[in-house]
């Protein structure tokens, strides 16, 4: 059990006071049966993107990761993370693997960032939805006004703060080792 | 729904295509293991991060939510529209629907803007994932950039197009 474990438990259980507070044992049953249903109803989903994260840091070769996304990158970097996150497909229990796997194999973090902003504000299947709900202007208003900032973001973290992205790489690292440790003990 | 069979079918064409490539390089057990470990170490992990976002779902309150943003005016939705962006749970699918029905009409374009903004780049419900999978640094740069940018959004937005 380790501290994120800890911590997400603890949150649960006051999640799950409150709804008793809130509604009694029927509210927090109806909160474990959601629960439930998400995870098996994502449970096909979720084998099949563990079966893509798992092959990607398998097959990935390290040095067009760092060509791409990494250090020899540059500028090119954060566009190209952009990029990759308008189009990679999957909810945040793909994406967030993904971004571990892809960080450990030489991936800038800021870059990364650049991934994640772009996920939300680029992405290319989320737009026909954003379109059909709140129209194309709204939505036309939305995508320049945030149209930088996945490549902003991801730039100043690769210019400004490379001891500090150093030090979550070494972080993200440190857990897939430990991790690898448990599951081969 | 749909949403989850597109992402299911895309994802499944990446799996074959995946497979196909380590079968001919001859890594295919390897990947294999290496899916089979990553997917069993974030099982609990997922499992906990699935009631959190179950509950979040369950408990948030959404008229107390649009009481809250009120008659907004001026900065009051610049700051509120996003911290309610951020609460709400569920994919597009439940979103979009749910802005256009009880929130638009109330809005500014800026605070428009920026709720959407904050839903996508700050969404709460993210967290039990990035501090499951990338640790609490991360989480912490994140958000420390990201906090402000939705509340910035539309107030250029309330600027440009207001």
């Amino acid at each position: 059990m380790n501290k994120t474990m800890l911590g997400m438990a603890i949150i649960a259980i006051i999640l799950a006071v409150i709804a008793f507070f809130q509604g009694g044992f029927p509210l927090v049953g109806r909160g474990f049966f959601i629960t439930g249903q998400t995870l098996l109803g994502l449970f096909p989903l979720l084998i099949v993107a563990f079966l893509v994260a798992g092959l990607i840091s398998i097959l990935i070769p390290k040095e067009i990761v760092s060509k791409w996304l990494g250090k020899e990158a540059g500028w090119k970097g954060p566009f190209l993370g952009s990029l990759m996150g308008a189009l990679v497909p999957g909810g945040p229990f793909f994406f967030y693997p993904l971004m571990a796997t892809l960080i450990v194999s030489g991936a800038n973090v800021g870059t990364m960032m650049s991934f994640v902003a772009a996920k939300t504000l680029w992405n290319v299947a989320r737009l026909p939805m954003e379109i059909a709900f709140v129209g194309v202007e709204l939505t036309a208003i939305r995508v320049l006004i945030t149209f930088a900032i996945p490549i902003l973001v991801g730039g100043a973290v690769n210019i400004f703060l490379p001891d500090y992205a150093d030090r979550i790489r070494e972080e993200v690292k440190q857990r897939q080792v430990n991790k690898f440790q448990e599951s081969g003990e | 729904m749909s949403k989850m069979t597109d992402a299911l079918i895309a994802l499944t064409l990446m799996a074959v295509i995946l497979l196909v490539v380590a079968y001919r390089q001859g890594k295919i057990i390897e990947g294999l293991k290496q899916a089979k470990t990553m997917f069993l170490n974030v099982l609990p992990l997922l499992f906990f991060a699935f009631i959190i976002v179950g509950f979040l779902n369950l408990l948030m309150p959404e008229q107390a939510l649009r009481d809250w943003l009120g008659e907004e005016s001026g900065w009051r939705g610049l700051i509120v529209g996003p911290a309610i962006g951020a609460l709400i749970q569920g994919g597009p699918f439940a979103f979009f629907p749910l802005f256009e029905s009880v929130f638009r009409y109330n809005v500014t374009t800026g605070t428009a803007v920026a709720m959407i903004t904050a839903w996508g780049m700050i969404n709460v419900g993210h967290l039990p994932y990035e501090f499951t999978f990338l640790g609490p640094r991360f989480v912490l740069l994140k958000y420390g950039m990201y906090l402000a940018i939705p509340s910035l959004t539309g107030l250029l937005a309330n600027i440009l197009f207001g």
